[in-house]
Parts: structure tokens; sequence; C-alpha cells
């Protein structure tokens, strides 16, 4: 697509430009009106939000005939971009459809939530389809304090202001790490934007320490974003102290949203200068993917439990970079996609039995839940499982498609690692099923007596959409391969 | 003369920006920012850059810092208090770690330059395009042009700001 | 007479010797003429309150500055037990510096021709203009709110909070306010300012008058002089930020001040009464490639202009002229209205200026655009219709602060706003 005429600006950003005006709309809504009395107004803002999403889909949809892997511009209209965008709203309105219940029931502020949340999806989509650095910088700053306030805009609880407050100042950061790399790569390169810089390093054999300084930089930048080991800190804490939907799309949409640009920028722009920043990648990976595993076996709490898998996953996604062919590409979409809906579906019925408040967040409160809540507990099983990467789940193919992307350019060595930290994974991910299904519930729970579970239709929505797409995924992969193998950006 | 200004403006700068982290009270540290900032717009003159000098005054030194100074004297924190940087081991460590990155670069961009120097877009000087549009329009035209994109999603970001703030600092009833 | 050459930087020698001149010259004028106008302050308030002033000193009381300053140097200096000092000392010195070098920017005259090459009127016409201005005008808050802290005396406290939240919010409607006479001019060094209001035939008082008062309220609350003197409101907080100042410390807190109302009152007069630009064509000079000229011939070609000392001379009265009487008006206004309540000022600024002149910025846009697409060159035609749409703007804004319930009065019953509570 040219962009020339400036007014294509607004067709490629279209899904983005969607969102913003749903998001201003909800916040002009939301002052408009008197927002104490109104019980329901998370109902009614979800559901616009929603229809935000949907509307913003709908565009992404259209775009597919102007896709074009050759832009003038510095945004990216590419099926790999539209794509992103898929999984990116995919996140978002299942994060949406959990926060309706949860927020009325909170009685957190409902129209800055649902336009923070959206705020945020914008960020990650035009971070995504950015071919310059500034503007992923942009998109990245804006999902970033979308997300910092949204952790802790739960006022009442001390847990999340502190998740906030360390989400923010390790953030910020992070993100002049990541802005002093930019400045470093632009100052070797004399261009911020991608294509230049890939042009600069085409045939760079020494590309002298400033870039790589620089580049190394970036990658601690996105690191920290996505909870690679040595910047993993935060995670446990904030995903802990953050409202649980909003953990369950930090944990998605951030990650999703950071891995796809950080493949486009690492994979595709910087693969001359590999030799750079390879070594490190796999490291990191390897740390990741061990250390993370193993710290998890140890975690009672649901939510730093799933922290520590979202950590040891991208460890998994990090090999997907430095492999860099056309199978561990489609293996990083599908990986992401998958984990998404896997993800998320597991957040929805975590909120259900939390009862949409942050209470009963231990593995042991889910003792007795399969005999009680046998839908709740069966779709959290194949959730469970597909993390894991069991077979006749979306996450098995996606996993097979990094090992044989890690095979094909001989990492051997992190495949190995790989298979190891899956099993040990499995310990984890069975501990929690094992709890629900094969555990009776104690005689005197250390709180109340745990709810009857009612599950609104929002909810219900999520965890059958998601238990489907899982095992469809998984047994019927071709298909979606097939449509991914359309959306590389190699090839 | 040049380069005299030059190593004025940069001791300043990197003696205010030390001056930030050991001063001892929150205003010093407070004024040796300012300094700092200062004299790096300072440098953007000497590069030229001089709507980038402006801005940088106008928006650093005259509203945020003020802005800080304001917080400072309204959380009246401006009085000196103990130190509480930890021992030496931690100072050598972080000195040793910039100072490692600082040399690392130092080394390679003093003696030869970078090696992707040729790279550089070779146009017409800045001198010709700032006597044709001004110094403004020189900034505005890709501003407006290349990167509308960009700068359209800088407004989003600090609204997005704005709002997060707003919606913590919202007092919940 | 003399050569065409512009003396500039790549002269070095006589472009320094020029340039120390000008500095010198206009450093001394500009002290003299803050000085006189303390002397007129007094002079013209006790002519507003039917009393004489002081006419006691030299001839109609003419010396008196000269008194004073003798008065204030001599006088014992104090340092409150509790102050801290090195701030203490620090705030003055602050306050005096950007009040002062604001003006090198100003272009005072037209170009004036010397035997060795024609010297431009400015001291230094930086290409950045007026964005140096509204830096270092930003930078002078400083001195007030380190004063006011480093007094430790609460009145001296509040008035330094306040100068700084008055200040900054202030600071926001000055710059939107200025961006008018920005787009109108094209450029923003104040010399271009100047020629095009030359070329535009009319001074841009006229074609952006809502701009010009949106600048002339923020200006004077910039200045922190009445009706917006909340920093040193002496009925609330003695003398706010130098309570505590005595001597020449305080001399130069008033000296600042001044400085700083000179320096807006030339503003205004460059922005938008055309600078040292006099009525008629007789005077105009521009610079067009590289050359100074007076216009265009009817066949479009250049018209090079002839340069006199006697224009320069003419044009920079003209210039003092504009100058004093927007210093006139300071003092006029400091006489006659009474000043507001601190969140009266705070909804000014937030709530009337900076939306009206968003929405200003944007029908000036629209109408410029309008023109240019429709073809109309940059001139007089162009003035007329900006005129009469800033004119209607102007009725509007007018029309909406007469209406009362703008700016609440003292018995709206508004809620107590967060800075009441803590101010």
């Amino acid at each position: 697509m040219s962009f020339l005429n400036q007014w294509n600006y607004f067709l490629a950003l279209g899904p983005q430009a969607i969102l913003t005006t749903f998001a201003i709309g909800i916040l002009l809504f939301g002052v408009s009106r008197n927002n104490t009395s109104d019980e329901h107004q998370g109902w009614l803002l979800g559901r616009i939000s929603l229809a935000g999403v949907i509307a913003a889909g709908i565009v992404n949809a259209g775009l597919y005939p102007f896709a074009d892997r050759l832009s003038d511009g510095i945004v990216a209209v590419d099926r790999y971009a539209l794509f992103s965008n898929w999984v990116l709203l995919l996140g978002s309105a299942m994060a949406i459809l959990i926060s309706i219940s949860y927020v009325e029931k909170q009685r957190i502020q409902v129209p800055e939530y649902f336009a923070l949340l959206l705020f945020a999806t914008v960020g990650l989509m035009l971070m995504t389809a950015s071919l310059d650095l500034m503007l992923v910088f942009i998109g990245l700053e804006i999902a970033s304090i979308s997300v910092y306030a949204l952790a802790t805009i739960d006022q009442r609880s001390p847990k999340g202001s502190e998740a906030g407050l360390k989400y923010f100042l390790l953030g910020a950061f992070s993100t002049g790490i990541f802005l002093y790399g930019v400045a470093l790569i632009y100052g070797s390169t004399g261009s911020a934007n991608l294509t230049e810089i890939l042009n600069a390093t085409v045939d760079a054999d020494d590309t002298g320490v400033m870039l790589i300084t620089g580049v190394i930089m970036l990658a601690v930048g996105f690191c920290f974003k996505v909870g690679v080991v040595p910047f993993h800190m935060w995670t446990p804490d904030v995903y802990q102290g953050s409202p649980m939907p909003i953990t369950g799309y930090m944990s998605v949409a951030i990650k999703a949203g950071a891995f796809f640009t950080f493949y486009r920028i690492f994979g595709i722009y910087l693969d001359n200068i590999q030799f750079s920043w390879g070594t490190v990648f796999w490291w990191l990976a390897l740390v990741t993917m061990i250390g993370a595993n193993l710290v998890a076996l140890v975690q009672n709490n649901i939510k730093r439990l799933l922290a520590y898998s979202g950590i040891a996953h991208s460890g998994y996604l990090l090999i997907t970079v430095l492999a860099n062919n056309t199978t561990s590409e489609s293996g990083l979409l599908y990986y992401l996609a998958v984990y998404t809906v896997a993800n998320m579906g597991l957040f929805a019925g975590f909120v259900l039995v939390a009862n949409h408040a942050e209470h009963r967040v231990e593995v042991s409160d889910y003792a007795g839940l399969g005999s009680k809540q046998p839908f709740i507990a069966m779709a959290l099983t194949v959730f469970l499982l597909s993390l894991g990467g069991f077979p006749a789940t979306g996450g098995f193919i996606g996993k097979i498609l990094i090992l044989r992307g890690a095979l094909e350019d001989n990492y051997l060595l992190l495949a190995i690692a790989l298979v190891i930290s899956t099993l040990i994974s499995y310990w984890y991910y069975l501990r929690l099923a094992w709890f629900m299904w094969m555990k009776e519930q104690a005689a005197t729970p250390n709180t109340e007596k745990a709810p009857e579970i009612e599950i609104p239709l929002a909810l219900k929505l999520v965890l059958a959409v998601s238990l489907v797409l899982i095992v469809y995924a998984g047994i019927f992969p071709s298909q979606l391969i097939g449509f991914i193998e359309t959306s590389l950006l190699k090839g | 003369m040049d380069s005299l200004i030059y190593f004025v403006l940069a001791s300043v700068t990197v003696g205010g920006a030390l001056g930030v982290v050991f001063g001892r009270s929150p205003i010093a540290s407070l004024l040796f920012m300012i300094a700092s900032l200062g004299s790096t717009a300072g440098i953007y003159v000497m590069l030229e850059a001089h709507f980038l000098a402006a801005i940088q005054i106008i928006v650093y030194a005259g509203a945020i810092m003020v802005l800080f100074l304001f917080v400072i004297m309204l959380l009246n924190l401006g009085h000196d208090y103990k130190r509480d940087i930890r021992g030496g081991l931690a100072i050598l460590f972080a000195f040793g770690v910039t100072g490692g990155i600082g040399g690392l670069l130092a080394s390679r961009v003093m003696p030869e330059g970078t090696l992707l120097l040729n790279s550089y877009p070779t146009g017409v000087s800045i001198d010709t395009e700032i006597a044709e549009k001004g110094i403004i329009g020189v900034i505005a035209e890709p501003l407006f042009n290349e990167y509308i994109v960009a700068f359209e999603f800088t407004g989003v970001l600090l609204f997005v700001a704005i709002v997060g703030a707003l919606a913590l600092a919202k007092r919940s009833d | 007479m003399g050569s065409s050459h512009i003396i500039g930087i790549e002269d070095g020698t006589a472009y320094f010797l020029v340039t120390s001149a000008k500095i010198a010259v206009m450093f001394g004028v500009v002290m003299i003429t803050v000085a006189y106008t303390t002397l007129a302050e007094r002079r013209v308030s006790a002519f507003i309150q039917d009393r004489l002033g002081p006419n006691r000193v030299g001839p109609m009381g003419l010396l008196q500055p000269i008194a004073d300053g003798l008065k204030n140097l001599l006088k014992e200096e104090t340092l409150p037990a509790s102050a801290s000092r090195l701030y203490f000392l620090l705030g003055p010195m602050l306050a005096m510096i950007p009040a002062l070098v604001t003006f090198a920017v100003i272009p005072f005259a037209a170009p004036l021709p010397t035997p060795w090459g024609v010297v431009p009127m400015v001291i230094a016409d930086v290409p950045i203009g007026v964005l140096y201005i509204l830096a270092l005008s930003s930078l002078g808050v400083y001195g007030v709110v380190i004063a006011g802290w480093a007094s430790n005396n609460k009145y001296a406290f509040l008035g330094g909070l306040r100068a700084s939240a008055q200040m900054i919010s202030y600071e926001v409607g000055l710059g939107l306010s200025l961006i008018a006479v920005l787009m109108l001019a094209g450029n923003v060094t104040l010399t271009e300012i100047v020629s095009r209001q030359q070329q535009l035939g009319i001074w841009f008082a006229l074609p952006l008058s809502l701009g010009f008062i949106l600048f002339l309220i923020c200006a004077f609350a910039e200045t922190n002089r009445l009706p917006f003197d909340m920093p040193e409101a002496e009925s609330e907080l003695i003398t706010g930020f130098h309570t505590e100042y005595s001597a020449m410390k305080f001399s130069m807190f008033f000296i600042a001040e001044y400085a700083h109302m000179l320096t807006a009152s030339a503003l205004m007069a460059t922005l938008f009464f055309g600078g040292w630009d006099l009525p008629g064509t007789w005077d105009d000079m521009y610079m067009f490639q590289g050359q100074l000229i007076s216009g265009f011939g009817a066949n479009g070609a250049p018209i090079a202009a002839t340069l006199t000392v006697w224009k320069s001379l003419a044009t920079f009265l003209g210039f003092a002229l504009k100058t004093g009487f927007f210093l006139f008006l300071y003092i006029w206004i400091r006489w006659t209205l009474p000043r507001f309540r601190y969140d009266q000022v705070m909804e000014l600024g937030w709530k009337v200026i900076i939306p009206i002149s968003l929405g200003y910025t944007m029908v000036l846009a629209a109408t410029m655009l309008t023109l240019y697409e429709a073809g109309v060159e940059y001139g007089f035609t162009f003035g007329l219709v900006l005129s009469v749409v800033s004119g209607l703007c102007t009725l509007g804004f007018v029309f909406l602060l007469d209406k009362g319930g703008t700016i609440g009065g003292a018995a709206s019953g508004k809620k107590v706003t967060f800075e009441q509570e803590i101010l």
C-alpha cells in the first residue's frame, strides 16, 4: 500500500482508529452520566466495547484485499499484521467478556476500565503493524501505560496498588532501556525505519559496538515486557495484585503483541546481524524455559502459577525468534493464537471460581471442583493440557511446530530443553487438574464455604468458544496452519 | 571556539546529571537537573537543532521541572536528608556497568567513527532547508507527512496517560 | 552611504563589536526604562487616585528612581535566621536574569546603515525567535518559587506556590494564543514577523484581534501584574514571595518584574502592532533572497530598500511609543481593576482561555486554508477577511465573558476547589 496519499493511513490503521473512537466514546459516555447510580453500566459499556472490537475485526477482515508486503510508509499492512490483529482482538474481546461481571461486582470505574482496555489493544495493534522503531515505541507505551493504570484501577486493593507501582517503575526503566537502544540504533544506522536499518546492515560483518549495544538494549526492553527470565521479577507480583481479568489480558495480549513485534524486528529486519544477538537469545531461552518451570513447581497461588507458566512460554517462543525459518514462524503464530485462547479460557474459569473477586486463588481452593462444577473443571483441564502441550489440544501442534523449527536450524540443545521443560511443566499443570478431579473439598475450608457458582452468559461464551477452538485446533490443525502459512513474513 | 563551548556544555551536562544523583536535598537535585537540561539544549543549538533546544527548555525546564518543584515544595521534601544509596559495592557495580558500556561506545565512536556512518542520508544541508522553510518548517513537514501516524498516536499516548492518571487519582466513593 | 552589506557573524570582529555595542546600549536603555517605569507607576497611580505622588527629588521628581536605587543599595541586607542561605541568594538572581536576556531577540528599529555596513537593529536574531522568549520567560518562575521556598516563611511559601501554579497555567494559554501569530506569519523569528506585518499591510492586531486579547490577558498573568498578582497579593500574603527580602535583593525582584513588563509590552508591540513598523509603506523593508527590499514593483521585481539613519531613528521612536503605551496600559489596569480571587484566576486560565484559544486557532486555520485554496494571495484582502472573522470571534468572546457566570463570583456557591483548600 502506498502512503503517498495520507488518507491511506486511515485505511491501513482502520482497526486501530475504530477502537480509539470507541474508547473515546466510552469515556464520553462515562462522564455524561451519573456513574454511581447506574447498576448495569458494566454490562452496557462492556457491550459497547465488544461492539468496538467486533467492528475493528470487520475492518480488519476488509483489509485483506489491500494486504501487501511492501510499504513505503512507517506502517505495514501485510497479512502478518492482520493476523496479529486477529489474535489481539480475540484476546481483548475475551478480556472484555470476562470483565463485565467482575467490574460490576468490584465496583471499578467502568468507563475508564473499558476505555483503557481498548486503548491497550490499540497500542499493541499499532506496535505489531509498525515499521519504524519510534512507532513501535509509541505503541508499546500506549499499551504499557494503559495496563499500568488497569493493574491498579481497584483502589481499595493494596495489592493492586503495589502491583501497579511495581509494574510502573520497572516498566519505566525498561522503557528507558528500550528507548536508549533505539537511540543507539538510530545513531549507528542513521534511521529508525526498519527497512532502512535492514539496508544499512545488509553487508555488515562487523557492525560495531554501538549498533550491537543498541540491539541488545532493544531486546532487553522487549524481554522485560514479555517476562524473560532475568527480567521477569515483576511478573508474579504484578499478576497476583492485578484484577483477575487484567491479569489474563496482560498474560495474553501484551505477550502476543510484544512477540509479534519482536519477531518482526529481530527475525526479519535485524536478521543480518543475528550473530550479535543470537547467543544472547539462546541463553535467555534456555534459562527462561528451565528456570520458570522449576519455580512454577512450588507455586500455590494460581495467579503466580500462571505467571511462571507464562514466563516459561516466553522461553519457548524465544526459540522461534532465534530459529527464524518458516516453520518456526508458523509455530510462533500458531502458538500465540492457541496460547491466547487457552489462557483467556483459563482466566475465565478462575474468575468464576473466585466469584468475580480476588479470593479463592489458591490451588487447594480448586479441590472438588470436578464433582461440583464438571463443566468448568472439564474446560479448565483442557486449557491446562493445552498449555502443557498435550496431544489433541492446540498447544500440542504449536509445540511440535516450534520443535521442528528449532531442529531445522540445528538448535538441538534448545529442542531438548524444550522437551524437558515441557515435561516438568506437566507436573504443575496436572497438579491443578488433580486437585479439581481427585481431591475432595476440605471439610472446613479456611475462609468460607465455597459459594454456588453461577455462570453468567458472557463467561459461558468465553469458556465454550475457547474449548471448541482449542480442541478444533488440536484435532484439525491443517486449516489454521494453512491460513497461517499465507500470513508469514518469511517466504 | 566551538569545541571549547562544547566541552563547557558537555561537562555541565554530565556534572549536572551527577549532581542530581548526589545532591543532598531534592531542591538541589532539581536545580542540577535544570542545569543539565539547559546545557543539553545548548548542545542542541550547536548541532543546529534550534527548535529542539527551545522545546527542551520550554517543556522540560519550563514546565515539567516546575511541576517537580511544585510537588517537592508542596510535600515539603526540600530539606536535606541522609544519603540512601547503599554502600560502596553497589555504587562500584553501577558505575562499573555503565562505565563499561560507555567505554565500549566511546572506544568505538571516538577513533574511527561508526562503521555505518556512510549510510547517513546525504541530502540538502540543513542550512539551506532552514533558509527555505524556516526553522519550524524543517520539522513540521516530515512531522505532518511522513510521521503523521506517529504524531497522531503520540496524541493517543498522552490522552491515555491522562485517562490513566485520572482513573487512579479519582477518589472512589 | 556606506555599503549595503549586512553585518553578520561571518564578519568576525566587526560583528563582535557591533553586537557588544548593541548589548551595552540596550542594557542601559532597559535599565533606565525600568527605573522610570517605577516612577511612572507611582505618578500615574497618584494621578488616578487624585494625589501628587513623588515630586520632590529633582524636577517633577525625575531623580526619584536614582534616590530609590541609592537607598536600596545602602540599606541593610537581612537574612532570615531559618532560611537556606544559598537558595535565598539564588532566588533574586534567577528572577532577574531571564527578565533581562529576553530582550535580545526583539527588533527595535529598522536596520541602521553605517559606513561599515548595515547593522540589523536586533541584538540576536535567533532562528527560534518567539520560542526563545517563551523558553526564557518560562524559566522566570524559578526565581519566584525558590525565593518563596527559601524564605522559610509561610506567606512567602504560599506566594511561591501560587506563582508556579499560575505561571504554568497561563503559559499554555500564552503559547496557544501565539499560534495565531505564528500561523499568519509562517515563521517564528521576530524580524520575520515584523516584515510579514509590513507585507500584509495591516498590523496583526486586527486580523488576529482575539489572539491579541488572549495574549494580553495571559501576558498580564505571566508577569504577575494586577489583576493577576496572586503571588504577592498584599492583602492576603503580606507581599508574597519577597516578604523576607530587603534592600538590593528586594530591588532585584522589583527590577525583574518591571523588566518582564517591558519585555511583554515590547512583545505585544512587535507581535501585534508591527514592531518598529510605522503606518504607511515608506519605511517598509524586509529580507527577500538575501537583499533588503521595500516591496515589489508593478512587474513583480523587488525594489531595493533605501536605508537612512533618520528612518532608523523614526522607527525606533515608533517602537518606543508602542511599548510605552503598553507599559502605561499595565499601570492603568493595575490601578483600576480589583484583584481576582485565586480560584477565579485558575478557572479563567483553564476553562476560558485555553479552550477559547484552541477553538480560535481552529477557526483561524480553517479561514486561512480556505483563503489560500480560493487563491487569495497574502496581502491586504487576506488581512481584511481575517479581520472580519477575528472580529466576529472577538465579539463572541466578549459576549461570552459579559454573560456572567463564566467566572464564578463570590456568591456563586461553588464548591471549594483543591487549590483553595491548600492555598
